[in-house]
């Protein structure tokens, strides 16, 4: 598969398991809509911003995912 | 809603791949719902799932919100669609490139198309199979209607909202072309140069109503009508409520027969077609029967028709016939009028014509209706015909084009024209043009033959009486 149609993929998958962390509590709705907010505007953003963004968004997932 | 579950019976035509296909590339990109918009609606899509996806697309479209796969992701979420992520993911892996946009379109719009015409035909069978059905003239009439309308064009809102710069471009090429003298530039001519002069011809989608006393014409200047315009090549369908086909037919022919003379006489006259004609004139009436066999008119004779099976066996022919260019009812007050004793008169014979105006829009072609006037004409001393004359019956002028009258001084006062040498002389009043002007011309009739003829002066005032 192209690697941007796997980039939508990923995406889904993603805002899946955010959605799945925020109903057991893992996650605020806020962070949820900030996250996904930044899902949306990922083609604009480099890597640096991305994980500047991500971690003000939501420390915990960060650092799950770093 | 699981998007299996979710799924009509697959016994329809559906494509899914093209469904996934469509969603996935609008939503990688956004811009080409302008590409779709007009054309594809929620029903083209057959699974469910697909169609709230597509529902949703179009709501996040119109709110020019962010159509992205976590906006869509969370309106499903919010409806309750269970396993969203796996439907979202089935549509990123369905495309390869742009291209299939167009196809796959196309090809929604074909299955969708095919499930309409299998649903008709299941409505139809299970409204024949009701044994407490309609009559079965009704059942006719509701099963074309419902063919009809699975056949209708496949696309959505599409040429419902125009934009002015649309409009004033085909205004304007409409300019030029009568700017070029071309004959499809003006509506349809019915060859009587003072009425065509007046309407500029009539206009598809137009109501004309042509009304009169009994007596003045009305179905001799309708069939003069028809027959000038089938000798064209338009097809033209005629619904005639009062006379059977074969009187139209002798109408028609004895009309022509108006056109042969020797040394300024008609060389049949109608008492001679009526009873026995010589070798010579059967001949000649012979040759009007083969130049009239070939004319493109279609007669419905059936009395006590309802408009419903009026606008059935229309549609039908419109079908048969697309190029159909001109319908014509004789008479109004024949149409048998829909069982609701709870209503007034007036109101029923308004929605009557309020149909028949709707039907001309809907098949595109001018529509000629003949209407009898009241009697409250002839309590008057100058029995010209005025728009409050049709009133009583309904506001027919209201749903009209065109508003004719027909009227003949000679009817009411034969020994004034036989004085004043206007015997044989009928105004057609035109009480209301939507597109034109008012006023009066003159024809000749020539009551023997039922013919019309056109009368050199054209304008005359009604203060003249």
């Amino acid at each position: 598969m192209p690697l941007d149609k796997e980039l939508d993929k990923t995406k889904v998958v993603f805002i899946d398991t955010c959605r799945r962390l925020m109903e057991l509590g893992e996650l605020s709705q806020d962070e949820y809509l900030g996250i996904c907010d930044l899902l949306d505007r990922l083609d604009e953003l480099d890597k640096e911003t991305f994980d500047r963004e991500l971690r003000r968004v939501s420390r915990g997932l960060s650092d799950l995912i770093s | 809603m699981n998007s299996s579950d979710a799924r009509q019976s697959f016994d329809l035509p559906v494509d899914i791949s093209a469904e996934r296909q469509v969603l996935g590339i609008l939503i990688k990109h956004p811009s080409q719902v302008d590409e779709v918009v007009d054309r594809l609606r929620p029903a083209h899509f057959a699974d469910l799932g697909h169609r709230r996806i597509y529902e949703i697309i179009l709501d996040l479209y119109h709110k020019q919100g962010r159509i992205s796969y976590t906006q869509v992701y969370n309106r499903l979420v919010a409806d309750g669609v269970e396993s969203p992520a796996d439907l979202l993911i089935a549509l990123t892996e369905s495309f390869v490139s742009l291209s299939e946009l167009g196809p796959c379109v196309e090809s929604l719009i074909r299955q969708e198309g095919l499930r309409r015409i299998i649903k008709a035909c299941d409505s139809i069978k299970t409204l024949a199979l009701d044994p407490s059905s309609e009559d079965l003239a009704a059942l006719q009439a509701r099963a074309q209607e419902l063919i009809f309308d699975a056949t209708q064009s496949n696309g959505g809102p599409e040429n419902e909202v125009k934009n002015l710069l649309e409009v004033l471009s085909t205004c304007y090429l409409n300019l030029l072309r009568r700017r070029e003298g071309l004959e499809d530039a003006y509506g349809l001519s019915v060859r009587f140069p003072s009425i065509d002069g007046m309407t500029t011809g009539f206009k598809k989608k137009d109501l004309i109503i042509l009304a009169a006393r009994p007596s003045m014409g009305k179905t001799a200047l309708l069939l003069n009508m028809v027959t000038n315009v089938a000798k064209r090549g338009i097809p033209v369908l005629v619904f005639s409520l009062e006379m059977d086909a074969e009187q139209l037919g002798d109408r028609i022919v004895l009309s022509e027969l108006f056109t042969y003379r020797q040394n300024g006489q008609p060389m049949v006259t109608s008492h001679e077609y009526q009873t026995k004609l010589s070798d010579e004139q059967f001949q000649l009436t012979q040759k009007v029967f083969n130049d009239l066999y070939s004319l493109p008119i279609s007669i419905v004779d059936k009395r006590g028709l309802t408009v419903a099976e009026i606008r059935a066996k229309a549609r039908r022919c419109k079908a048969e016939n697309p190029e159909l260019g001109l319908i014509v009812i004789d008479y109004l007050q024949l149409i048998k009028p829909p069982i609701q004793s709870n209503r007034s008169w007036s109101l029923i014979v308004g929605e009557m014509v309020r149909e028949l105006r709707d039907l001309a829009g809907e098949l595109d072609v001018p529509l000629i209706l003949c209407s009898q006037l009241n009697r409250g004409v002839e309590s008057r001393e100058n029995k010209r015909p005025m728009m409050s004359d049709l009133r009583d019956s309904g506001n027919i002028e209201e749903f009209a084009d065109v508003v004719m009258f027909l009227y003949r001084d000679d009817y009411y006062y034969p020994e004034v024209a036989r004085e004043k040498g206007t015997e044989g002389l009928a105004e057609v009043i035109f009480a209301k043009q939507r597109k034109g002007a008012t006023g009066v011309v003159q024809l000749r009739f020539v009551k023997e033959y039922t013919r019309f003829i056109e009368e050199t002066k054209r304008e005359v005032s009604h203060a003249a009486r």
